[in-house]
């Protein structure tokens, strides 16, 4: 895990990626208790990610190739992990990304969605498994429900957050 | 062996606790969480990578 950030950290450092944020399970369980998963899901702006019509991430999978980490299925195995590059393809995943938080894992640094951004992602994918873990979530006392609330309205997903979360 | 954890109140204390881990420790729960699922994963034919800490 430790040299897989340090892999993604230079990516960026090189300009392959512009920035990064590790989102999905891995990112819950910064805040949460953690669970069972097998992916490093890291979300990405890509450097010409302002004028391209289309988003390819053929530039991140040539870059790793080259340095032996192939792609296996979804994901390229980078030091072991299994890391999944998502390109930021929404206004709201946009934003979590611009506003993700700053952590180390031991002694390097990396960033993670902020919890209340991962909720909302949870609500706009809507699959069962993004719903399983807003319980998790709501649990936690890092959560800032007014904070949610603001992000849920700005998307339109006020509505379905209410669905999902009425008893 | 852990000891098993039985009541509701104590399964609350022990995800209390969970959550209050650092990252590293966190990770590492996942790694043996990922280790206990890997052979079931793999009698059912798909493939998983137990990740390094490192």
């Amino acid at each position: 895990m430790k040299k897989a950030l340090q892999i993604i950290n230079e990516m960026e450092r090189h300009g392959v990626i512009r920035k990064y944020a590790i989102g999905g399970a891995m990112a819950a369980t910064f805040y949460v208790e953690p669970f069972t998963t097998f992916d490093l899901d890291v979300f990405v702006v890509l450097p010409h990610a302002d004028d391209a019509i289309l988003l390819t991430l053929t530039p991140v999978y040539d870059y790793l190739a080259a340095q032996g980490y192939l792609p296996e299925k979804e994901c390229v195995i980078i030091e072991g992990v299994p890391v999944q590059f998502l390109p930021t393809y929404n206004p709201l995943l946009e934003e979590a990304l611009a506003q993700a938080r700053e952590i180390f894992y031991d002694d390097v640094s990396t960033r993670v969605l902020t919890l209340e951004h991962l909720a909302a992602i949870a609500v706009q994918t809507g699959r069962g498994k993004d719903r399983a873990r807003l319980p998790l979530f709501m649990e936690s006392e890092a959560l800032d429900h007014r904070r949610l609330d603001g992000i849920l309205a700005r998307y339109g997903l006020t509505e379905r957050w209410m669905q999902w979360t009425s008893p | 062996m852990d000891k098993p954890i039985s009541s509701s109140s104590d399964k609350s204390k022990h995800r209390a606790a969970l959550r209050a881990l650092s990252y590293p420790e966190k990770v590492r729960v996942v790694v043996e969480l990922q280790k206990m699922a890997a052979p079931i994963l793999k009698a059912r034919g798909k493939t998983v990578h137990i990740w390094p800490l490192t």
